[in-house]
């Protein structure tokens, strides 16, 4: 399910069958182009990758909207503030809370989550020809999949 | 005689000419409506729903296989690619078989033999739900209807996959 009216209408049908929130974490900066150019492509391919295991597990998860922070942002606020997420998250309720990110510095508080994080290794875009991208997306997507069966 | 040779009256020329461009402007007037009326007729439906998905025909076994390919979808002004997938293979009638792997329960993906304690089954990760090797629901399992089926030809040799259509059986 995807935060859209017509997926939260099928989710109130079947609240009960729908146990897992993923929550992609997206870093941000509109600075030097170089990394931001970088964040922009990383946020295009978490989307695009986000999507693709929503589909995947449509009938037991749902899709968050993507939290995004700015690269420079104190993690430990941040985790404060994605608690607060959990928090409401939990309410519904859902029982695994999941924060997908490609930014491996959310390791250092992920003791301080109220979800769990997972942490994927990021698609590189530089020979984008689009099929290999797509089979590499793909790849994680299923190996995903698996890590997400396992907290169930 | 010659005197007699049919001459045109002044009356019989506008007639005539009258006619001649009345009937153009009924034709040209006709013509969308007729173009509208019978235009299903005229689509060519021959290969626009129909999506080579890169298999072989002779390569379908009676091990169903996954099969993943795109389409293009209009959506209103939203062109976009979507990814498709089915499980092929070929029944105990020697028949081309291709389930679409939505689970039927609350539409996750389903894979051939995805539970090792379920052999010769489709599982779906979600909720547990099951397929026979046919489609058919397994029954005290969520889902309630077996899964549905591809429209599929063969062209050249390879498989061609269409829309999805209910499953026949049950």
């Amino acid at each position: 399910m995807k935060w859209t009216s017509m997926d939260l209408q099928k989710y109130d049908q079947a609240k009960e069958y729908i146990d897992t929130i993923i929550v992609p974490l997206a870093p941000f900066q509109i600075g030097a182009l170089e990394p931001s150019a970088k964040n922009a492509d990383q946020f295009d391919v978490l989307t695009l990758f986000a999507r693709e295991l929503e589909q995947e597990l449509m009938g037991r998860v749902m899709l968050a909207p993507t939290y995004t922070y700015i690269t420079t942002a104190e993690k430990s606020q941040e985790a404060e503030r994605m608690n607060e997420w959990t928090s409401h998250f939990k309410e519904q309720p859902f029982k695994q809370v999941l924060y997908i990110s490609f930014d491996p510095s959310w390791r250092k508080v992920a003791n301080d989550l109220d979800g769990e994080f997972i942490w994927l290794p990021s698609i590189p875009l530089k020979d984008s020809d689009p099929a290999v991208v797509k089979g590499m997306i793909r790849e994680q997507t299923m190996q995903t999949v698996e890590l997400v069966k396992s907290f169930w | 005689m010659s005197d007699e040779k049919q001459q045109v009256s002044r009356r019989q020329f506008l007639n005539y000419t009258l006619t001649g461009v009345g009937g153009f402007m009924a034709a040209g007037l006709l013509i969308s409506p007729v173009r509208m009326a019978i235009d299903p007729v005229l689509k060519s439906n021959d290969g626009g729903d129909f999506a080579n998905v890169g298999l072989e025909v002779s390569e379908i076994t009676s091990d169903p296989q996954r099969v993943d390919w795109t389409i293009d979808q209009v959506d209103g002004w939203y062109e976009s690619e979507v990814n498709r997938s089915a499980w092929v293979y070929r029944n105990e009638n020697d028949e081309i078989v291709a389930f679409s792997p939505v689970c039927k329960h609350l539409g996750c993906v389903v894979s051939w033999e995805g539970n090792d304690d379920y052999p010769e089954q489709y599982y779906c990760p979600c909720h547990d739900g099951r397929y026979y090797k046919n489609g058919v629901n397994v029954p005290g399992t969520p889902p309630l209807q077996p899964l549905d089926v591809y429209e599929q030809e063969e062209r050249d040799g390879m498989l061609f996959l269409g829309n999805i259509k209910p499953h026949e059986e049950a």
